[in-house]
């Protein structure tokens, strides 16, 4: 009786030592990123052309753990590596969905960021030079002579017909839309996949960032210069004049303190 | 001098222009921080409402557009639409017609030196500035901080990159109408899409 009590003792312990051990090995082992992915559109990464499909994104394996190296193939027999530069989520806290970033340049899209949910690290991948050298292009001011004609009203709208003209030059960069937008495919799952979501949905194209109030019209000039003027008065909006940014409340304390004070003072000398 | 019932009268409207000072200037204390306690309300809670993608939503002014993050001076802030004194009393406004934040142009956000905005008297260059809206997170990096007459609208004027202006009064300690104004232009230094996504009812 007595020796069967010790033996299972004895076993009830070794099962114990061996799982912890197993336990550890496991957790030894490092956990690499792995992304599914169905892409809507042709991304581009790199040199590398991915038509719309099923993908997969896996982190290489390295001996720090911290590979910036990453695999990606479909079923249709597509397979590279490419390089990403690890970086921090945004927020402390960690990134909420699984999501690709892409960046849509005219009609291409290209891989931007790719952010891990629960992870407080993404990838993001690098633009291929000639996609950087055009986003340049497109940054940098344009002008275009025009020519300036007044008409009176009593007149008919034909500008073309006014004889007074001047020569000014305009800025058709203020026109243009910005040459970049980010939009964000679907994602599906991670692994580890979290415990309550199947698949994540689609979050739409980040364009609303650029359309959520009537803004005024951009520069082709990053810096405010006097140039624009007119055309910043013209746009301004509400944005004419500096807001007041005091509340006030010390003022309107002290200001207080002293009517109250004196009015007391009256009464208390009476 | 005078008489006491001279005297007397006199005290009345003393003490009560300063009872009312008084409790218009504890409002300007309280104000802030319960505006701020119902903005969170408003901007946490989860809504069943959509925004799909390249719409515009219908901001009314005092409606609470985002919430704005100094990670180093663990400052977090709702911003408000408008830069009336009803908004700036609750939070830091957004001024109507600026651009939104994480969007191309000038995003301008005007707070009280005396209360929210208190605070940008430590920000420093490099500094990160997080925008957090419903169409996603938006981060700002410090690229500059200057002080301006009050009367100088530079810092209201669009820009082609996407930017971010904190605007505030200076000198921060001061009785009266500051007569300058403490500037931070932050440059969009990343973007996070995460919002748009459809809500399960």
């Amino acid at each position: 009786m007595k020796l069967g009590v010790i033996q299972n003792a004895v076993a009830a312990i070794a099962l114990g030592v061996a799982s912890w051990a197993a336990m550890g090995t496991v957790q030894a082992q490092p956990l690499y990123d792995r992304v599914n992915v169905n892409l809507p559109y042709t991304v581009t990464i790199g040199d590398h052309t991915l038509q719309p499909g099923d993908y997969v994104i896996q982190q290489l394996p390295s001996e720090s753990g911290n590979s910036r190296v990453v695999l990606i193939y479909s079923d249709n027999g597509m397979k590279f590596r490419t390089s990403a530069m690890s970086i921090p989520a945004l927020d402390p806290n960690t990134a909420r969905n699984t999501q690709l970033v892409l960046h849509h340049f005219g009609n291409d899209y290209y891989l931007d960021k790719i952010w891990i949910q629960g992870k407080d690290y993404g990838y993001e991948f690098p633009l291929p030079d000639r996609v950087k050298s055009r986003e340049k292009e497109m940054s940098e001011p344009v002008s275009v002579a025009a020519n300036y004609s007044s008409s009176k009203s009593s007149e008919n709208t034909s500008a073309e017909n006014t004889t007074t003209t001047a020569s000014t030059t305009e800025n058709t960069a203020a026109n243009t839309p910005p040459p970049v937008e980010n939009t964000t495919p679907p994602v599906e799952n991670t692994t580890p996949p979290p415990p309550d979501t199947a698949a994540q949905t689609t979050p739409p194209p980040d364009t609303s960032a650029q359309a959520t109030t009537p803004q005024p019209s951009m520069q082709s000039s990053a810096d405010r210069s006097a140039d624009n003027n007119a055309d910043r008065s013209a746009n301004a909006n509400d944005t004419n004049a500096m807001p007041r940014t005091s509340a006030g409340w010390l003022m309107m304390l002290l200001s207080g303190g002293a009517l109250s004070g004196a009015g007391l003072s009256l009464r208390r000398k009476r | 001098m005078w008489s006491a019932e001279t005297k007397r009268l006199i005290s009345y409207p003393l003490i009560t222009a300063g009872a009312v000072l008084l409790l218009l200037g504890a409002r300007e204390v309280v104000e802030p921080y319960v505006g701020q306690k119902a903005a969170a309300r408003t901007f946490d809670e989860p809504s069943a409402a959509v925004i799909p993608a390249g719409t515009k939503p219908a901001l009314q002014r005092g409606d609470t557009i985002g919430k704005l993050t100094i990670p180093r001076l663990s400052a977090t802030y709702y911003v408000m639409e408008g830069d009336h004194e009803e908004e700036l009393r609750r939070g830091p406004g957004h001024l109507r017609g600026s651009a939104m934040p994480g969007s191309q142009g000038n995003c301008i956000i005007a707070g009280h030196r005396d209360t929210h905005f208190r605070i940008l008297k430590d920000i420093q260059k490099g500094d990160d500035i997080l925008v957090e809206t419903k169409t996603g997170q938006y981060l700002y990096r410090v690229k500059s901080i200057r002080v301006v007459p009050a009367d100088d609208t530079a810092p209201l004027q669009p820009t082609s990159r996407a930017e971010l202006s904190l605007i505030t009064c200076f000198p921060f300690y001061y009785v009266g109408n500051a007569p300058k104004r403490f500037v931070v232009e932050a440059l969009l230094a990343a973007r996070v899409s995460a919002a748009a996504e459809p809500v399960v009812e």
